[in-house]
């Protein structure tokens, strides 16, 4: 056998199917991470790759049937010898037999190899076409061996004859264990009814009806070709036109290699993509619709909002907006203030809107924001085909729902920087006014002592109702009064400023919050709708590049 | 009859149909199983009960075999007239072909045939034919036809000699040889023959030494005596082609043995009883054999299902453990809701309940002046809501665990893939969660008016209200400090102590201890309910506990009692 890298024998065959069979690979892939097992398809695809791989231009076809339909008999009529025992005592065939032509010998040898068919009869050339025909044992008697037999072999052959007979046409063996399984993943094959001199010549066409009409109705799949039904008779007047016929008929070897390869691949493809729920008319949808989606982030931003408690932010972010007012605003008596504050660290306490986020793991109780999330999901759960559900279920485990959601709060507080709170050039005035004025009260206050002290003479103010109050007091009065309106007056504007600040702050840090879950909350079951898409898109890939060789 | 009186036997027939009922009430979980429950009613009700009531009700015939064996071709040769459609389209009988005599009729359609619908049997009465047998042609047993199989398995529990008929071709098929299995395990006397045999002699030898090695193998050989100690019924092979004139029945001669056995049962009472005696002499015998396999398939089956059970169980115990651990903590609150608690237990008004000096002073005059409300509505919507939430995620989390375990089971993995919805918890878990949370804040509410007899406390709580006084409770079923006294630790910790603190100022330490472990309790019992509804929806798919272990148990003693029946004849 040559290496297969050297020279391809089915170098024109093409990237096409090279292309389809990648595409099998990476829907199973893709199958994989949905929790589709992948095993026999992966084999299948071994196999496909393996039988391109052999130099022989030859097709295989195998006889398939149950025991007593004559499969031997009719091989032997079709060579005009004996090829393979045929007996009364059944079942005959225990190992299988295959009949090539002698000029395909050399070319044959390594796939009749693989396929494990020892027994080999040659013949001289004699127009059937490059096809090597395998006697298989029966698939319906007490030996079971037979039939694991037939099926461990029907995944490498190329072609099938499905040979039956007048007694076994119907037989729920062959339809439910064989017909429905393996038709749509051959191309060329044919259901043969042996023994067909038994029939008065008007049940011919009964019979052919009866069974077209069920392979029709039972098996054939969407795009796939009809199985067409032969009449033969082996013995003792063998009668084999139909099948001759059958044979000679445009049996391109190569095409009936790379159409088996096709129609495996196809099956596969369709297989995995009906597992996975994909239906072919709306192979986009998702798990979970887009509304159910948009929702669920919905609910769950709305519930880590609630954890984390907004309106203890708020109400930090204005403290916060006070005490910067009160720094610059407030003279040198609010300073002060503002430093016993810090220094006492009521400050990082009462008035930090950004610790008081950091610090969002003391107090927010996630739960209900987990089940929210979760509870959203659920109609991804429910909807999901059988196959997929325990995946789509893992997806639903609280834990990594609750890192999701502890990942998205922390990154969304990361994005934020620190946050300062706002100030005012008013402030700055204010202070500074503030400054003026606990000097003039100072000033005042000096005046009052000095007056008090030493009586210099002064004017008086003359205020209604109280009568002379000395300047000394008036001015103390006012000046305190001025003090007092500025504070307050800063207060207010410090107030409004502030709860403006924590509005922005609240509608910022929901936003970023709502953004990251949407970007990470659901990273489970994205990775699941990332596999879905990539196994429609492979499967369809295969449709296409498969579907019409 | 000399060996077991008729009443016994009655009466062990009574009984181990009423088994075989409560077998098939439980849903055997395998095909098998299955096949084998409704084996040994349909055998009991068809032969059973039948020969038990009389000996001498009419003997059944059954053609059995697999389809185009010729079956039909025997059937109209017996009857000497086309009764039976034959045909070259596989298969051909779909029902079962009754020949009978019309006063046999009646007493086959209340014994033999109750249990087979109108529509799967065509009668063919012959008044010309002795009466006293009945030959019933069988649908197949192996084609796509499903339904056949099932018919005429229901006819072979019934029969009293099966002519199985086979080909030259069939005789290897595997599929029949499971229904001679079941003729052999059910002592049904059997008679074999081989159709279209090829006409090469030597071949025909080989054929028919292959089918005796074959019937011996199997265990058919006794089965086949005529009479007890009377040789065993040789194989008839008729040849392809032994077709008389009219295409549809055989040469006479072709099945010479079995037309003289037919004859012989149809003139002789005696050779009927005889053979009826046999059949039930056998299936008696098979009867022990039977029930056995059914108790194996019930213990089997009662192992499978502990073991769901325990899964469904142990989830759902774990849920709420977990639930009960988030709600003995009070993790789930969210910190709003306490502040606002906090705010309001800790106002002056309230800890003035618990203050000395000015404290009280300043409480009594800050609450005229400053009234604070309790903010009962909102304390308790938001805590019911996460509470609700909490519990679906435990009991989501239950059903998960639940479903995805049963679903790689063979016991169940069907059951759970047909309902989606056991995947997530049941829709109208919020409403009665819900439900179930408002009677137990009504409860508490109840019973601090059964605890506020005290004048003090009436007095107190007459200023207070007693559904802040109920809220205050329910939140420190929640919420406790659990000895730490320092209001240092966040709101939870800082609300509990306060919490507390005015409870017990208006309850006493002691009755505050009893409201509150009286909340827990009715609480968990709210929870557990909802819980049990929720796991009872996977309990609802398995059979109830110790139905299966006493159905084994029933079903050994009467294998035990039907091996202990003396033989009838």
């Amino acid at each position: 056998m040559r290496p297969r890298t050297e020279t391809p024998p089915l170098r024109d065959a093409d990237d096409a199917l090279r292309r389809c069979l990648d595409a099998v690979l990476q829907a199973a892939d893709a199958a994989d991470v949905l929790g589709i097992p992948t095993e026999a398809i992966r084999e299948a695809h071994a196999d496909a790759t393996r039988r391109l791989g052999f130099p022989s231009d030859a097709y295989v076809l195998a006889l398939v049937g149950g025991t007593g339909v004559g499969k031997s008999s009719l091989l032997n009529a079709l060579a005009g010898g004996t090829v393979s025992p045929a007996s009364a005592r059944r079942p005959t065939t225990s190992e299988p037999v295959a009949w090539i032509p002698a000029n395909e010998r050399d070319s044959l040898a390594p796939v009749l190899d693989w396929l494990g068919v020892g027994d080999v009869r040659e013949h001289a050339a004699n127009g059937l076409g490059s096809v090597a025909i395998i006697d298989l044992p029966d698939m319906d008697s007490i030996t079971s061996s037979h039939r694991e037999r037939v099926e461990a072999l029907l995944p490498r052959v190329d072609a099938v004859a499905w040979v039956t007979d007048l007694e076994k046409y119907h037989d729920a063996v062959l339809h439910d264990a064989f017909l429905r399984t393996w038709v749509p993943r051959l191309d060329r094959q044919a259901v043969i009814v042996n023994k067909a001199d038994r029939l008065a010549a008007a049940d011919r066409p009964r019979i052919r009806q009866d069974l077209e009409g069920d392979l029709a109705r039972r098996l054939t799949v969407t795009d796939q070709s009809s199985v067409p039904v032969l009449m033969t008779t082996a013995a003792p007047e063998a009668d084999l036109e139909e099948l001759r016929r059958w044979l000679a008929d445009g049996a391109a070897s190569k095409a009936v290699i790379r159409a088996r390869v096709g129609a495996t691949a196809v099956d596969a493809a369709r297989g995995l993509a009906r597992e996975a729920g994909i239906e072919p008319d709306r192979p986009d949808s998702p798990f979970l619709s887009d509304a159910a989606r948009a929702s669920a982030i919905d609910d769950a931003t709305t519930a880590v909002l609630r954890a984390i408690d907004l309106p203890g932010l708020q109400r930090q972010a204005v403290a916060a907006t006070r005490a910067s007012a009160r720094e610059r605003g407030t003279g040198p008596m609010g300073k002060l203030t503002s430093l016993i504050y810090r220094a006492s660290g009521r400050d990082t306490k009462v008035a930090d809107p950004t610790g008081h986020l950091l610090r969002w793991r003391d107090r927010a109780a996630l739960g209900p924001a987990v089940e929210a999330l979760r509870n959203g999901l659920g109609t991804a759960l429910t909807d999901a085909s059988p196959s997929v559900r325990p995946a789509v279920a893992a997806t639903l485990e609280p834990a990594p729902l609750r890192q999701g959601l502890e990942r998205a709060v922390d990154k969304a507080i990361a994005g934020l920087d620190r946050l300062e709170a706002p100030t005012s050039r008013w402030w700055t005035v204010l202070g500074l006014l503030q400054t003026l004025a606990t000097i003039a009260i100072a000033v005042s206050a000096a005046w009052v002592v000095v007056w008090i002290l030493g009586r210099p003479l002064v004017d008086s103010v003359d205020v209604p109702v109280i009568g002379a109050v000395p300047m000394p007091f008036a001015a103390l009065l006012v000046t305190v009064l001025i003090g007092y309106l500025l504070a307050r007056s800063l207060g207010l504007h410090a107030g409004w400023v502030g709860r403006r600040w924590a509005g922005r702050l609240r509608t910022r840090v929901s936003d970023a919050i709502h953004d990251e879950i949407t970007q990470r909350g659901l990273a489970p079951l994205d990775r699941l709708e990332d596999a879905r898409v990539r196994l429609a898109r492979a499967s369809s890939a295969v449709m296409m590049e498969c579907g019409d060789s | 009859m000399n060996g077991v009186a008729p009443s016994d036997l009655r009466a062990i027939v009574e009984r181990l149909e009423a088994l075989a009922e409560r077998r098939l009430d439980t849903r055997p979980r395998t095909e098998p199983a299955m096949a084998r429950a409704t084996q040994l009613g349909d055998h009991l009700a068809g032969h059973v009960r039948v020969r038990a009531a009389s000996l001498d009700a009419p003997l059944l015939v059954v053609l059995v075999g697999p389809t185009g064996a010729g079956k039909s071709t025997v059937f109209n040769t017996i009857a000497g007239r086309a009764a039976s459609e034959t045909g070259v389209l596989r298969p051909t009988t779909r029902v079962a072909v009754v020949l009978v005599h019309p006063e046999d009729r009646p007493s086959l359609l209340e014994g033999t045939f109750a249990r087979i619908a109108p529509s799967q049997t065509r009668f063919v009465e012959d008044a010309a034919i002795e009466p006293g047998l009945v030959l019933v042609d069988a649908p197949d047993i192996d084609s796509v036809e499903h339904a056949n199989r099932a018919l005429t398995d229901r006819l072979v529990e019934a029969a009293d000699l099966a002519l199985f008929v086979t080909t030259a071709t069939r005789y290897a098929d595997r599929v029949p040889w499971g229904v001679l299995d079941r003729v052999r395990e059910r002592g049904l006397p059997l008679q074999v023959i081989v159709n279209r045999m090829p006409p090469d002699p030597a071949d025909q030898a080989e054929v028919l030494e292959d089918v005796r090695r074959l019937l011996e193998e199997a265990g058919l050989g006794a089965v086949q005596a005529t009479t007890e100690d009377g040789p065993p019924r040789d194989v008839i092979a008729v040849e392809e082609g032994a077709l008389d004139s009219s295409g549809d029945r055989l040469r006479r001669e072709a099945i010479g043995p079995v037309l003289d056995e037919i004859a012989r049962l149809r003139a002789d009472r005696e050779a009927r009883l005889d053979l009826a005696t046999r059949a039930l002499t056998g299936s008696l015998a098979g009867l022990g054999e039977s029930i056995d396999r059914i108790a194996d398939d019930a213990e089997h089956e009662s192992i499978d299902v502990e073991a769901l059970r325990r899964i469904a169980d142990r989830s759902y115990e774990t849920a709420l453990d977990g639930l009960r651990h988030e709600v003995g903590r009070g993790t789930f609150l969210r910190e709003e809701a306490l502040r606002q608690w906090q705010t309001f237990v800790g106002a002056d008004q309230m800890t003035r309940f618990f203050s000395q000096g000015i404290g009280r002073i300043r409480g009594a005059i800050s609450a005229v002046l400053r009234p604070a409300t309790a903010p009962v509505a909102e304390v308790r919507a938001a805590t019911t809501e996460d509470l609700i939430a909490v519990a679906r995620l435990q009991a989501a989390e239950a059903a998960r665990r639940t479903a995805t375990s049963w679903s790689e089971t063979t016991a169940a993995g069907r059951a759970i893939a047909e309902r989606p919805e056991l995947w997530v918890p049941s829709t109208d878990f919020d409403r009665r969660l819900q439900e179930r949370l408002e009677r137990w804040i009504e409860s508490i509410t109840e019973d601090i008016q059964a605890h506020g007899r005290p004048k003090r406390l009436l007095a107190r709580g007459a200023a207070v209200g007693v559904n802040a006084m109920g809220t205050g409770v329910m939140l420190a079923t929640f919420i406790h400090t659990g000895g730490i006294t320092g209001a240092e630790l966040g709101v939870a910790a800082a609300t509990a102590f306060l919490n507390q603190k005015v409870l017990a100022a208006l309850f006493g330490e002691a009755a505050m201890a009893e409201l509150v472990a009286h909340a827990r309790q009715h609480l968990d019992e709210a929870l557990s309910t909802t819980f049990d509804e929720e796991r009872a929806r996977f309990d609802a798919l398995l059979p109830a506990p110790g139905v299966l272990s006493d159905l084994v148990a029933d079903l050994r003693v009467a294998a035990a009692d039907v091996r202990a029946l003396p033989s009838p004849a």
